[in-house]
């Protein structure tokens, strides 16, 4: 170290030291009669340079107490005015606020508050400019307020030396003065101090006894933790591809690709469930299925190859989680029904002696081309989804939906010729009537027919779902950041940094104690031990005379 | 009996053993014996007060346990539910801290806390409701209680920081400092006691059976009015129905429209009670200044807390608040965070409830700062403890009330 101050014990101390890190002798002028200012122990601190420069006076700034606390309030009070009226962010769900803009909207509901809310910007508080800069400044003063002290404190800390200078002892809140003392008292009050879990250290003519050292950490670990909390929140704002939040319908029973995500999901099926006798929901549901494709997944003309994944029921507060990707249940809309699928049974024409040869679903979305039942192999020849019959008398189909499917069938097997017969299949009973499928079917001489065997073979889709999918890689170093900050809060509060210093001058002994934090726990533990070691005294002895008449219950961090 | 009415019998015999054990602390404190100083006297009325506010809570627990038994579901759901579970928290922290301290003012001044957020919680619905899908998860469980638990201490920091101010605010002095200390606690004190005169107000008039009823054309919308209209809705939004009573007393209802800014169904009802409460609050206080209070309620009530050390209040309220603080931004923070990342995706959202958790947590956060690094002790510090209390009561209430958001359903 270039610049120094030596003290009278030998030990350089960096510039600035108030009391020496060695032996505690004030390197300073100190006023008389007063308790010396134990805060940090007296180390040479950034802050506190005398002859400032620039950066210096920055630095002192920011790790400034008072400046931090006015920060928080800042931030609070700003915060608190962001919750008078609804954020624009929030709008999009109340309805008719679409057609006109936020200036308006806030105008025409708040009146002459609203809108002077919406021009100083309250509108969007939690996005402002004004109150990320903050955030940004409180950053900064947690950064610089913890490096301005650990780092001396630290470095004091770890170079204790056991045996202090008398002023040092004598300018404690906590000191004793014994004139005359026996030898096996040393041995007593070690053994006493040690069943108290203090740590001893015992050097010629000097004891020290420290204990819970690690509490004076807990401040630092908690703005640790903040400072993570905060870093993960910029980097969250900052890196897009670590977060996405969108939300996608999902029709019941269609199989839909997720925007840009390798998986697809289908919609099995959404329940919704009311109480019994209320109005008030108990389920939202979508039984889901997810797929990654594996193969012709960017080719249009071919349908992609998926594979299974997982199959979850989705509810509000119990989502699908794959791969850091979560799939939430966020509203839904019934919809009028859509059949999608149906479950035929093929059959003979035959309606004296019906057979029936067995089941297959039909989708009314993407039909196979080719099924095989029983013994009869069906070729899908032509499917309108909205059949109807054009001007020039063509089958056609008026929309892509399945309001009224129409197939066109050939079927091989037993007893049909090899080049097959064709035959029709409407699902819906009002086109089956209005173009006499049975008629047509008889009229081509086909053997066989589909139908259903009731209202259970019918697949219609009644609600849409839509979910919220979302990535959140940052979110493990949130609740990280403020487990840690938990965690250093109760190391700081609940456990003191207690210490005791003993000096012997031939018969004559000084004593003087400090803790960080509840002085009249700390009093009382060393008045037992004292007690124990066998020595006779009162407990307000061990007040410093210099604040013998002010009672003790002064904290500091 | 079935279960229900158990249980809200329960919470009502609670309220009742609460204010005993209350009149039990107070007496220990100003009864006749402790003037003559008569041996046993603060033991035997400190065994009594602490005595009554053991069974108060455990009466409280019966409710607690036994709406939960009939209701399927944790009873915090709802506005009522959670304000209760609030209380009981309250109690439980305070017949903890009395076995700590052995403090009867202590115990003066939270069980009427209990008490009044008892009485302010049944003024809201009370019926049994079952969970909307946004509520059924075990989170409910843990991030209401964890934060009710948390706020319990930042009360008991309330009553330990308003004592200290009432202990150390001198009534015979004149001084400007002394004189601004005095007012303050007196709106401390009005603000506390317009609380107990609302919840006075809305319980007799609903003794009383009668209601008025504002409603639109079609009947779609409606205003129910408990508390005589002094001040009625705008007649083009909506008119007092045919079936409710067009006066109260003799007076003409409603006497006034409310201003034409305020907007929205119940905007007016709220102006309604506030009125009522402010008046009634206004004539009880004055009422009290010209016959027991007649030098404010704060010089009352420093008398009874003339036997207390001022440093032990000082040091009492801190460490409540150091407990309380980290417990709170675990349940109000950290458990409300996972549980709003599991249910809506986000852990974080703006909404009007979180940021005023937030704030609790900011403020709270000053506090330590201004006490543990700054040497804010005593009167300052008290203050804090006064203000922190009001900004967590009006997160719990006030921003359900006021402001609606994701967190409002209160029902109210």
């Amino acid at each position: 170290m270039i610049d120094s101050v030596k003290c009278e014990c030998g030990h350089a101390n960096p510039t600035e030291t108030v009391l020496c890190e060695s032996c505690g002798k004030p390197l300073i002028e100190l006023p008389e009669h007063e308790l010396l200012e134990m805060r940090y122990d007296g180390i040479a601190r950034r802050s506190q340079r005398t002859n400032p420069s620039v950066t210096d006076r920055i630095w002192r700034f920011f790790s400034s107490v008072k400046v931090a606390v006015n920060l928080i309030i800042f931030t609070l009070l700003l915060s608190s005015v962001g919750t008078i009226f609804p954020q624009e962010s929030t709008l999009i769900t109340i309805d008719g606020f679409k057609e006109i803009s936020p200036e308006e909207y806030y105008s025409s509901t708040y009146g002459a508050a609203g809108e002077l809310y919406y021009a100083f910007g309250f509108s969007h508080t939690y996005s402002s400019w004004w109150l990320t800069l903050l955030l940004i400044l409180i950053g900064t003063s947690l950064v610089i307020c913890s490096l301005d002290r650990i780092l001396p404190l630290y470095r004091a800390l770890s170079k204790q030396q056991a045996k202090k200078h008398p002023f040092f002892l004598r300018r404690q809140r906590l000191s004793l003065n014994r004139s005359s003392f026996e030898e096996s008292w040393n041995v007593q009050f070690l053994l006493a101090a040690k069943k108290h879990g203090y740590k001893t250290h015992e050097v010629e003519d000097a004891i020290f006894l420290e204990k819970n050292r690690f509490s004076r950490w807990g401040p630092y670990i908690n703005h640790i933790g903040l400072i993570v909390f905060l870093i993960a929140l910029v980097f969250r704002s900052m890196v897009p591809d670590w977060t996405m939040d969108q939300y996608n319908a999902f029709t019941e029973g269609e199989i839909r690709q997720v925007p840009n995500t390798p998986f697809y999901l289908e919609n099995k099926k959404f329940t919704l469930e009311y109480y019994p006798n209320e109005s008030i929901p108990k389920l939202f549901q979508t039984d889901a299925v997810l797929y990654k494709c594996t193969s012709n997944c960017d080719n249009p003309n071919v349908d992609p190859t998926l594979k299974e994944l997982m199959t979850k029921p989705i509810r509000v507060n119990e989502p699908l989680e794959y791969d850091g990707y979560s799939f939430y249940q966020y509203q839904f809309s019934i919809i009028p029904p859509q059949l999608n699928s149906i479950h035929v049974t093929l059959r003979s024409l035959n309606l004296k002696n019906q057979q029936t040869y067995g089941q297959f679903t039909l989708s009314l979305k993407n039909p196979k081309p080719e099924y095989t039942v029983g013994e009869y192999h069906l070729t899908l020849i032509d499917y309108k989804p909205d059949f109807s019959i054009s001007a020039d008398k063509k089958p056609t189909s008026k929309t892509q939906n399945a309001n009224a499917p129409g197939f066109v069938f050939q079927v091989n097997g037993p007893n049909i010729p090899a080049e097959g017969k064709k035959f029709m299949y409407f699902p819906l009973p009002k086109d089956k009537a209005f173009y006499r499928e049975a008629d047509l079917n008889a009229k081509v001489g086909s053997p066989v027919e589909l139908g259903v065997n009731g209202m259970q073979d019918l697949n219609f889709a009644t609600a849409i779902s839509y979910l919220n999918v979302r990535t959140d890689r940052v979110l493990p170093w949130i609740f990280a950041g403020i487990i840690l900050f938990l965690v250093g809060v109760s190391i700081g509060l609940y456990w003191q940094h207690r210490r005791v210093w003993v000096r012997f001058d031939g018969s004559n002994m000084i004593l003087g104690a400090h803790t960080n934090k509840n002085w009249l726990g700390f009093r009382r533990e060393l008045y037992t031990i004292l007690i124990k070691s066998g020595l006779t005294l009162d407990e307000r002895d061990l007040v410093n005379s210099i604040e013998q008449e002010k009672e003790i219950s002064n904290d500091e961090s | 009996m079935n279960l229900e009415v158990f249980s809200s019998n329960s919470l009502l015999i609670s309220f009742f053993l609460y204010l005993i054990s209350f009149f039990g602390f107070v007496w220990s404190i100003v009864g006749k014996g402790s003037l003559t100083k008569a041996a046993n006297h603060t033991e035997r009325w400190n065994r009594i007060g602490f005595g009554f506010g053991l069974a108060a809570w455990l009466a409280h627990v019966t409710f607690f346990l036994t709406r939960w038994a009939a209701a399927g579901h944790i009873p915090t759901s709802n506005m009522f539910e959670f304000m209760t579970f609030l209380a009981m928290m309250i109690g439980f922290t305070m017949l903890a801290f009395y076995l700590y301290s052995r403090n009867a003012i202590l115990g003066a001044f939270s069980t009427p806390l209990a008490a009044i957020i008892i009485a302010f919680a049944s003024v809201f619905p009370r019926d049994v409701e079952p969970l909307i899908p946004a509520l059924q998860s075990y989170w409910l469980k843990i991030h209401v209680t964890t934060a009710a638990f948390g706020e319990s201490f930042f009360a008991i920091g309330f009553a330990a920081g308003l004592m200290y101010l009432l202990r150390t605010t001198d009534y015979s002095a004149k001084d400007a400092r002394s004189a601004r200390a005095k007012r303050w606690l007196e709106v401390v004190l009005s603000v506390v006691m317009s609380i107990i005169v609302f919840c006075v107000l809305v319980f007799s008039f609903k003794a009383t059976g009668v209601t008025y009823i504002f409603q639109n054309a079609d009947a779609s919308k409606e205003a129910v009015y408990v508390l005589p209209p002094l001040v009625g809705p705008n007649p083009s939004e909506l008119t007092l129905s045919e079936a409710s009573p067009n006066s109260w007393n003799g007076v003409h209802v409603p006497l006034v429209q409310a201003p034409s800014f305020m907007k929205g169904k119940d905007a007016a009802r709220k102006f309604n009670t506030v009125i009522w409460t402010t008046v009634i609050t206004a004539l009880v206080y004055g009422l009290l200044r010209l016959t027991v209070a007649r030098r404010g309620l704060g010089a009352v009530l420093s008398r009874m807390t003339t036997g207390l050390d001022p440093e032990d209040l000082d040091e009492l309220s801190y460490r409540t608040i150091a407990i309380g603080y980290p417990i709170f931004a675990l349940g109000g923070l950290l458990f409300a965070m996972i549980w709003a990342k599991e249910a809506w995706g986000r852990f974080w959202d703006n909404d009007p409830k979180e940021v005023w958790a937030a704030i609790v947590f900011l403020f709270y956060t000053a506090y330590l700062h201004l006490r543990l690094s700054r040497g804010w002790l005593g009167a300052k510090s008290a203050w804090l403890t006064v203000i922190g209390f009001l900004i967590v009561m009006f997160t719990l209430v006030g921003v359900n009330l006021v402001i609606s958001g994701l967190h409002s359903y209160a029902g109210v």
